[in-house]
């Protein structure tokens, strides 16, 4: 990574949402044929937020 | 995903364990397997999708029945297949095994990483971790009987489009939309719940409208889309039809040519018969007077010979000399004297000179006039032949004439008639198709406007009224994903079937001698072909199968990341599996087999051909020898005495035997031959 990448918040925004669609989409295609849309949802949820959702 | 080695154990007609390595290498990336036919390619093949899907393939016959005859003989009731294959990440070990009491299959597998550590795969996810490397709705496209390319339809069939959006992982990025999307409009109403404005919830109550209303407008153009797909359909398919009668108006003209030559031909044979006839009637009249005179004149020579000439000179004269007793000079010659016997001897010289003499002037009479008889045969001769080739070449032409009449009383009116009412039909069928999408588009565009500014209105709402920032700054963060993933889907999309476009182009360019370029529509995912001024053309069958087999190499190379034209950034992880194909080029026609040979060998990470023996030749040898990291033959193996002929096979100056007698068992086994 170059030096003013560092400095440049965008793209370790963009890099972070990289990250996690890859994430995303590796848990979806390995349940592509067997979770339901619920199911799914409470996953990607858990995934975005981490720790976060328990404090709603 | 690469596959290293398999273990077969009792699997159909493999008896006993058999370990077979498959090439790995990028530079040799071809394993081939040579087998006469019943030798056990089919067996292999399935052994391979048996292991990862739990199936058969369609050609694969007595599905039920995978454990060997001999083996359940001799009690051993399973069987089972083990394959050892590697991502870029980890070496797999999957095996599967049946039983005769079993009716389920037992799975089991095994990682090994990086630093060699073996991980156990827990049986609840060893289906997942095989459903993400290879889906069993997939397994199709990689593992393949050569024949099946004929039900690969390219003409916006729905099957193609959602296989290949799996293949790209384009379904999980959708997946990934519509829930994200879900989970946006959950905190949505749950910020509406705690702000418990009627006027926000108004708000919300409308963008969900407006947003069902899109989704509904969105499926009505996917179905009107298939409408105007299977319009076009039955616009091709009817095209066709029409064109098979189409030739009625090559008749009529292949008509008039035949008819144009007969013209000509006729008055070359008129000129030709006339100068023979002139020739006969010229040359006739010489000919019977030269036969005449030849008779005459070895009759006058048959004569002289008898001395039987005719009279009236030499012999008169010296009659009446002799009769006189007086020469007509006065000299008295009386019988006895000398000049009497000279007179005997001068009656015969004297008619002989006369003949001679009028023989001679008879020859010379004639001799002018019979000259031009010489070459008569030789003229005659010439001439009849020319007479001959144009009488021939007439009949010929008339005949043509015949046979396109027949083919043109033999063209249904009726049946004509009809396919134009179900072409005008289908015409109708996709213009309103169009219409209708058109105006299902305008409405989906002016809902997502109106969509966009509730948007606008409700942020600014929730921003000043929001009274819960833990749930706004959640919902943010889904928004970011939600326009990230969908922008990135977009994105890929595009990239895909750009490149698809330039890599099928590609080929067909390198090996078509027309200038065909291929585009696949980005709504249907339909391949069309168009010539350089973009006119849309039809392929031929064999064009076609050429087409099919560039967008199966141009996917798993574009996967692979093997392609050299163009290069896709990939945020979805596409399959990338070896290419199997039972009787590859079955029906490849072998003006273009060269060329799939070559793109495939190129583009794919692994290639596995199993070829039937007399189907593998001189020429293939030649064309894939320097991709062949791996050569097998299949031999099979039977109890009884030699019935057929053993086929063999020469290899590297080796003639290797593909069928075996008197041996202990029917079975086959797999020889590896170095090269």
């Amino acid at each position: 990574m170059k030096k003013e990448d560092f400095e440049n918040p965008e793209i370790t925004e963009q890099q972070e949402l990289e990250k996690i669609t890859k994430i995303l989409l590796r848990e979806i295609k390995e349940r592509e044929n067997q979770a339901n849309k619920t199911e799914l949802k409470k996953i990607i949820k858990s995934r975005v937020l981490g720790g976060e959702e328990d404090e709603n | 995903m690469k596959i290293n080695k398999i273990i077969l154990e009792n699997f159909r007609t493999f008896y006993g364990k058999h370990t077979i390595e498959f090439s790995t290498s990028d530079e040799k990336p071809l394993t081939i397997f040579i087998g006469e036919n019943g030798s056990g390619k089919t067996t292999l093949l399935n052994a391979i999708y048996w292991a990862f899907t739990g199936g058969t393939t369609k050609q694969f016959g007595e599905s039920n029945i995978l454990i060997n005859k001999d083996a359940i003989a001799e009690r051993s009731s399973s069987c089972s297949v083990e394959i050892y294959f590697e991502t870029d990440t980890h070496h797999y070990i999957l095996a599967r095994r049946t039983s005769r009491t079993s009716e389920t299959n037992d799975l089991s597998m095994g990682m090994i990483d990086k630093n060699g550590a073996y991980t156990a795969v827990g049986q609840m996810h060893i289906e997942k971790v095989i459903e993400r490397l290879i889906p069993k709705k997939l397994a199709s496209w990689y593992i393949f009987d050569g024949e099946a390319i004929g039900h690969l339809h390219l003409n916006g069939d729905p099957k193609f489009k959602n296989d290949l959006q799996q293949t790209f992982g384009f379904s999980s990025m959708r997946t990934l939309s519509d829930v994200i999307t879900d989970i946006k409009r959950d905190y949505e109403r749950e910020q509406r719940k705690q702000i418990g404005n009627a006027e926000l919830d108004e708000v919300g109550k409308k963008i969900e409208s407006a947003e069902s209303d899109v989704s509904f407008y969105e499926q009505q153009i996917s179905k009107l889309q298939s409408t105007k797909e299977t319009a076009l359909s039955e616009i091709e398919s009817l095209d066709y039809q029409l064109s098979k009668f189409a030739f009625a108006g090559q008749l009529q003209t292949r008509q008039a040519n035949a008819q144009r030559l007969i013209n000509e031909n006729k008055s070359k044979l008129e000129i030709k018969t006339l100068q023979r006839n002139d020739l006969v009637v010229k040359t006739m009249p010489q000919l019977l007077i030269k036969n005449q005179i030849e008779i005459l004149i070895d009759t006058l020579h048959e004569k002289e010979k008898d001395q039987t000439l005719p009279e009236p000179f030499g012999t008169r004269l010296i009659d009446d000399i002799q009769k006189m007793q007086e020469c007509i000079c006065g000299a008295p010659i009386h019988s006895g004297s000398d000049a009497y016997t000279r007179l005997e001897e001068l009656r015969s010289r004297a008619a002989t000179s006369q003949h001679t003499h009028r023989i001679s002037l008879i020859r010379t009479q004639i001799g002018a006039y019979v000259t031009d008889s010489d070459s008569f045969d030789s003229r005659l001769e010439q001439m009849n032949a020319d007479i001959g080739a144009y009488e021939s070449a007439i009949a010929d032409q008339e005949q043509i004439i015949r046979n396109a009449d027949e083919a043109i009383r033999a063209i249904p009116d009726a049946q004509i008639r009809q396919l134009k009412e179900e072409l005008t039909k289908a015409g109708s069928k996709r213009d309103q198709a169009n219409g209708e999408i058109a105006v299902a588009i305008s409405r989906k565009d002016e809902r997502k406007v109106e969509i966009e500014k509730l948007r606008n209105l409700q942020a600014s709402m929730f921003a000043s009224l929001s009274r819960n920032n833990n749930l706004t700054k959640q919902k943010n963060k889904f928004d970011e994903l939600s326009r990230y993933v969908d922008a990135q889907y977009a994105r890929q999309e595009a990239e895909v079937l750009e490149a698809l476009n330039q890599e099928v182009s590609g080929v067909l360019y390198k090996y078509l001698t027309k200038n065909f370029i291929a585009k696949v529509d980005p709504s249907t995912y339909a391949v069309k072909t168009f010539d350089m001024d973009q006119r849309l053309v039809s392929l031929s069958t064999g064009e076609t199968n050429l087409l099919k087999f560039a967008i199966i190499a141009a996917i798993v190379g574009m996967a692979g990341e093997k392609t050299k034209i163009s290069k896709v950034n990939w945020i979805t992880e596409p399959i990338i599996a070896p290419l199997i194909f039972d009787a590859p080029f079955s029906v490849v026609d072998s003006e273009y087999r060269a060329g799939i040979a070559n793109n495939l060998t190129e583009l794919a990470s692994q290639l596995i051909f199993l070829f039937d023996s007399d189907k593998w030749d001189a020429e293939l040898s030649k064309l894939l020898s320097g991709r062949v990291g791996k050569f097998y033959t299949l031999v099979s193996r039977a109890k009884g005495e030699q019935k057929e002929t053993i086929k063999t096979l020469r290899i590297k100056n080796k003639t290797i035997s593909l069928n075996e007698y008197n041996s202990e068992r029917d079975d086959t086994i797999c020889l590896e031959v170095k090269i």
